[in-house]
């Protein structure tokens, strides 16, 4: 009982005080150098700024994920234990949460603009474009695989998957799949007032980077979603299912962990056009 | 590249970005198939509402500066189609917009002073 208080106290103090830490100044020169950033003390403060309040927020967020159902379940009579999906959740909301509280500010008075158009084409990769759509559809199909699959009684302490908890998968998978790009989407064409050139490159890294944590996010929670599913048709009467979604289902807990870690952090250099540029006319 | 808009003025903000973006393909500094900003990214950026820069494009698009291709966005065609200013004129106006922009103008201040400059070339 005390070591089950004691070690999951121990983790949150750790993560905390290592969240609320200075930021390390090789760290910022080295984030800023991936992300094809010069630092300049113009944009230094925003950039330190950032990056600590990132790491904080993202902290709370996977903490608040992580003990935060299982308390309100105990809290409620229930029961529960930690929930690897939640803890992918609160790390999403703590990015999304980051980017908000970055406060770029407009001048009163006359307002300028670039002409440099923003695309989320610019700020993440087309594959993962492409990845977050794919899984947001597996997890649906998974979702209903699960819950049409045959289940016969097997003996007497058998429980099939609860139906409400498979139609609950499925939501979750269509509106994560759909929602990641309109989000994505949203935070690109949010407001950027700037126009010093040393400032614009800050904001584009920066938001290359908020862009890159909630599509590392929600490609875990989508993983874990499959994995969830994977989980559920591996309990079928399908003999192939039985082994091979347990597989699934592991490796896909996995990939999600990956995928939060490396695409979450992942640099990324905004590939800054040159205004005016002529480009290709569609035909 | 950067739009300027300046809410106190009494040209309507969709008539400064009108303006502006004509100028920048006057001036070369925007050349035909140059992709020009989403009207969301370009409203909120500079704090006005969507159907305003979308007036603004509407109005460059009939005169023939832009051209709209769906999801593709809006591209630069061209000088507008209406008489253009002679390239000499051209020169004289961005020689003179630099010393007034120099001394601190505005866009407002320096239109009023070639008002009263034309007025008085034409009286003597």
């Amino acid at each position: 009982m005390i070591f089950g208080l004691i070690l999951p106290l121990a983790m949150v103090l750790i993560a905390l005080s290592r969240a609320y830490s200075e930021v390390d100044d090789g760290f910022v020169r080295q984030w800023a150098r991936a992300h094809g950033l010069e630092l300049t003390p113009d944009n230094r403060a925003m950039v330190d700024w950032y990056l600590r309040t990132a790491r904080v927020l993202r902290t709370w967020g996977v903490l608040g994920g992580l003990f935060l159902p299982p308390l309100v379940g105990a809290a409620l009579g229930g029961g529960g234990s930690p929930n690897p999906v939640w803890a992918f959740v609160g790390y999403l909301v703590g990015a999304i949460y980051a980017e908000l509280s970055l406060v770029r500010p407009v001048a009163p008075g006359r307002r300028s603009a670039s002409l440099v158009p923003r695309e989320l084409a610019d700020y993440l990769p087309s594959r993962l474009l492409r990845a977050q759509r794919g899984l947001g559809a597996l997890a649906a199909v998974g979702g209903i695989a699960a819950l049409v699959a045959p289940y016969g009684e097997r003996s007497p302490w058998f429980e099939p998957p609860d139906a409400f908890l498979c139609a609950a998968l499925v939501a979750g998978a269509v509106v994560m799949g759909a929602g990641l790009e309109r989000l994505q989407r949203w935070l690109v064409q949010r407001p950027q007032p700037f126009v010093e050139p040393s400032l614009v490159a800050a904001d584009d890294a920066i938001r290359s980077q908020s862009v890159h944590s909630v599509a590392g996010s929600g490609i875990a929670v989508l993983l874990v979603l499959c994995g969830v599913a994977a989980g559920a048709l591996s309990l079928s009467d399908v003999q192939l299912m039985r082994w091979s979604m347990w597989v699934v289902a592991a490796s896909s807990f996995l990939l999600a962990l990956y995928a939060c870690l490396y695409y979450g952090h992942r640099a990324w250099r905004v590939p800054r056009q040159a205004a005016g540029r002529a480009e290709t006319a569609p035909a | 590249m950067i739009l300027e808009v300046d809410p106190r003025s009494a040209v309507p903000p969709y008539e400064q970005l009108r303006q502006q973006v004509t100028a920048l393909v006057l001036g070369g500094a925007l050349a035909p198939g140059a992709r020009l900003p989403a009207i969301r990214q370009l409203a909120n950026d500079l704090g006005l509402a969507g159907g305003t820069v979308a007036r603004a494009y509407r109005e460059l698009e009939a005169d023939g500066v832009v051209t709209t291709h769906g999801r593709h966005g809006t591209l630069v065609a061209g000088p507008p189609r209406g008489p253009a200013p002679r390239p000499e004129v051209l020169v004289a106006a961005r020689r003179y917009a630099a010393q007034a922009a120099g001394a601190g103008a505005t866009l407002d201040d320096a239109l009023t002073a070639v008002r009263v400059a034309f007025a008085s070339v034409r009286t003597t």
